[in-house]
């Protein structure tokens, strides 16, 4: 046998003397402690149902308010409303409502068709006294309140905050409102409950495909400037032609990318699968949120796209290819959202999602092969290397 | 519209305490029936979870300690100074060595406070294998390496442990000082040179106006402005967006992303050239201080080396004082005269080399070479 067969094998055999059988070791204090043991395990679940019932017991009380704030606002003197901490500053509060007048001033809604504000809520609000001093889960997470069947509809946007921490309000602003009086302003304050100041309530069928994630669709405005600064998104290709940018988008979208319409459709009904939250943690309020009692719109954290980011240009790619007025016509549908959809555009969700898609990431080879371009660089370098080889061994000879 | 009549608006509505909140939506909706149901749950569940974390609080304890008794291997202390090390019989001598000449160049600085020292406990290791130690808490530092990693690396982190100790002693009062120096060890430069190459290299007007002796300039590049909002004028405006392009290119910090405005005031800053936007963008807490932490904590250093005996109780002494005052108490001269001495100590560490210039290549080539060798020639290893 061959010398270095034999220094290779006894090698393997050292390197098995030393790491076998394998060894559970974690250094932490804290995994070594935490074992999880039943005692912990009944301890973790009794703290996930009480943060959530907090959870609840806060929103409904939210809900409430803000739906009673809108309802009985007077519409000549308040066509929106702006609400934050009893001892915010004015400059706060004054760039907040500058944010919402300029959107609504953007997409022509000022009056918008129904009532529509912005909340900005001390996180611990309407906590029950019972409650666990610790925070709740999720309590960052930006929701969108609409109106339930048989109230006037209304928009709100509500974001908690904490008072001195990281979330304090004016951090919070920040990331709310992008600087309205500059060239690089953007308007898009209320996010989603833009779309209902311009267009109204929408068709009950269209809201209930928002409300379980369709939301997700309409809360970004401007996505030339997302693909600037994202590659994965900029539909850039490596060398050869060879895909890149397959970080952001689940198979469910490559798939969509390859031409298979089932996918594309998928990627549009998002309600069917309740796609899993941003974060993984343990208590997920998206499982409790079809028995809330409150309308809890979604969030961009709740639902992962199947193309990343980008699906939060939806609405506006929608509307900026066929025009606000057809968009009108699909969102006050009382149709099901996919015959809307093709009754409004003319074409089926299915294949303008995969056209849109497309046009971001390019295509996609279908089937399990390895794709064309690959092959033929795998080729290419076999044939450099294996030349190489083979004239530097001629030579010698 | 009234802003302020849409905020007394939202204060009468939610009141902004559960009970005021509770009371306004009472009346209006249908969900009474469920918040009185939520709010039982809660009050049902609370005694139920503190049971719980009492009876989980326990069993981990009892794991914990079966865990130790099992498998805690014998240790030794010993003491260097007011340091404690707790490490294997077969480990004491080198741990003497290694915390020993470490001592020697971290004594300076806490002459006078070596008590503060007295209370951690360093656990020291150098093996293949590391398991079998159970010391944990707040005054345990970990200094266990594999012997994979080598000396040079224990080193490295023996001195690293020392200024975690150290940085672990300043109270809580005096969390701007932590955060100035990045929570990073405080510990003294190894190598002054490094500090000369930040202040020489960085892109910065405060840095630059401070290698050319302008004093005031040496505090600003430190992060530490003169007045508020002073940090605008460390950078030119072109800088800035060098700075923005280069720090964040195409890609955000994790900081910046979480902040949706920041992407859009990072393409105002690359793209359309606003200052306004690359103020906005370096704006993001701690991201645009000229000078890296281990210069910053290398001015730590001067001031306690040069304010000797007491230095370190004094800079902790005055929760109050700022950073810069703090600063020149513990060294026992004025704020300027202590960072000029720190300006002089930097610049005469002027690296005489050229930052491995020449031995990167040779040692390329080295390798290229060997390499070459070895695919060139006919030798046994050749298949076939």
């Amino acid at each position: 046998m061959k010398r270095y067969l034999l220094i290779l094998i006894a090698l393997l055999v050292l390197v098995g003397a030393l790491g076998l059988p394998p060894r559970f070791y974690d250094a932490s204090w804290w995994s070594r402690n935490q074992h999880r043991g039943a005692e912990r395990q009944r301890y973790l679940e009794l703290r996930d149902e009480i943060q959530h019932q907090t959870w609840r017991y806060q929103r409904v009380q939210w809900r409430d308010s803000i739906s009673k704030a809108l309802q009985s606002r007077n519409p000549s003197n308040h066509p929106y409303l702006v609400a934050l901490p009893a001892n915010t500053s004015d400059s706060l509060e004054a760039r907040v409502e500058q944010g919402v007048r300029l959107h609504l001033q953007a997409i022509e809604a000022l009056p918008p068709k129904v009532p529509v504000g912005v909340f900005l809520i001390p996180r611990n609000a309407g906590r029950h006294s019972s409650s666990l001093s610790e925070a709740t889960g999720y309590m960052w997470i930006r929701e969108f309140y609409v109106a339930r069947e048989g109230e006037e509809p209304y928009c709100a946007l509500v974001q908690p905050v904490d008072g001195a921490g990281y979330w304090g309000v004016a951090r919070t602003v920040d990331n709310l409102v992008f600087a309205p009086d500059g060239d690089f302003s953007e308007a898009n304050t209320l996010r989603i409950c833009g779309f209902f100041a311009r267009y109204g309530r929408p068709g009950s069928q269209v809201e209930a495909w928002l409300r379980d994630g369709g939301s997700h669709f309409g809360s970004g405005v401007n996505m030339a400037r997302r693909r600037l600064f994202y590659l994965q998104y900029s539909g850039q290709r490596g060398p050869f032609g060879l895909m890149t940018g397959y970080s952001s988008t689940s198979h469910t979208g490559i798939a969509c990318l390859a031409g298979v319409n089932s996918a594309c459709m998928e990627v549009f009904i998002k309600g069917e699968k309740r796609a899993t939250p941003y974060f993984s943690r343990r208590w997920n309020p998206e499982e409790y949120l079809i028995e809330s009692p409150v309308d809890f719109f979604g969030s961009r954290y709740l639902y992962g796209g199947d193309f990343g980011a980008m699906e939060e240009y939806i609405f506006t790619s929608l509307e900026k290819e066929f025009g606000v007025e057809r968009f009108e016509v699909f969102w006050s549908s009382e149709l099901p959202v996919l015959e809307a959809f093709q009754s409004a555009f003319g074409v089926t969700a299915d294949e303008w999602v995969m056209s849109w898609a497309r046009n971001l990431y390019g295509s996609v080879d279908r089937g399990p092969a390895v794709p064309v371009n690959a092959a033929l660089l795998s080729f290419l370098t076999f044939g450099v290397f294996g030349g190489g080889a083979l004239f530097l061994g001629r030579r010698k000879a | 519209m009234s802003r302020r009549g849409v905020l007394r608006l939202w204060v009468l509505a939610t009141g902004l305490s559960g009970a005021a909140i509770v009371g306004g939506s009472l009346q209006a909706q249908e969900t009474p029936a469920s918040l009185e149901e939520i709010g039982r749950r809660i009050e049902a569940l609370r005694p139920q979870v503190d049971a719980a974390r009492r009876a989980a609080d326990r069993a981990d304890s009892r794991y914990a300690d079966s865990l130790r008794i099992a498998n805690q291997i014998p240790l030794d202390t010993v003491e260097v100074g007011p340091l404690r090390i707790a490490t294997t019989p077969d480990q004491v001598e080198l741990a003497t060595e290694l915390f020993g000449e470490a001592w020697e160049l971290f004594h300076p600085l806490v002459r006078g406070s070596e008590h503060l020292l007295s209370d951690q406990l360093f656990v020291f290791r150098y093996a293949w294998r590391l398991e079998g130690v159970y010391l944990e808490g707040d005054e345990v530092h970990s200094v266990e390496m594999n012997r994979r990693y080598g000396m040079e690396r224990m080193k490295d982190m023996v001195w690293s442990s020392l200024g975690k100790a150290l940085l672990q002693t300043l109270p809580a009062d005096a969390s701007g000082l932590t955060d100035w120096v990045g929570r990073q060890p405080l510990s003294p430069p190894l190598d002054w040179s490094w500090v000369y190459r930040d202040l020489a290299s960085t892109p910065s007007m405060a840095s630059r106006r401070c290698y050319q002796g302008e004093l005031s300039w040496c505090w600003e590049a430190m992060g530490i402005p003169a007045g508020e909002g002073g940090w605008r004028e460390w950078y030119t405006p072109e800088e800035r967006r060098l700075l923005v392009e280069s720090r964040f290119g195409q890609h955000l910090t994790r900081e910046a992303r979480t902040l949706e405005s920041a992407e859009l005031m990072l393409h105002g800053c690359v793209v359309l050239g606003s200052d306004r936007a690359c103020l906005y963008v370096l704006g993001v807490p701690a991201g645009s201080i000229p000078l890296e932490v281990s210069s910053r904590a290398s001015l730590v250093a001067e001031a306690l080396t040069q304010g000797g005996e007491g230095a370190f109780s004094r800079l902790i002494e005055d929760p109050d004082l700022s950073i810069k005052d703090r600063l020149a108490l513990a060294a026992g001269v004025p704020a300027d005269t202590l960072v000029a001495l720190w300006r002089e100590r930097t610049i005469s560490a002027r690296p005489r080399t050229h930052a491995g210039l020449l031995l990167s290549p040779i040692s390329l080539l080295f390798w290229l070479i060997l390499l070459l060798y070895f695919a060139t020639r006919s030798t046994q290893w050749r298949l076939g």
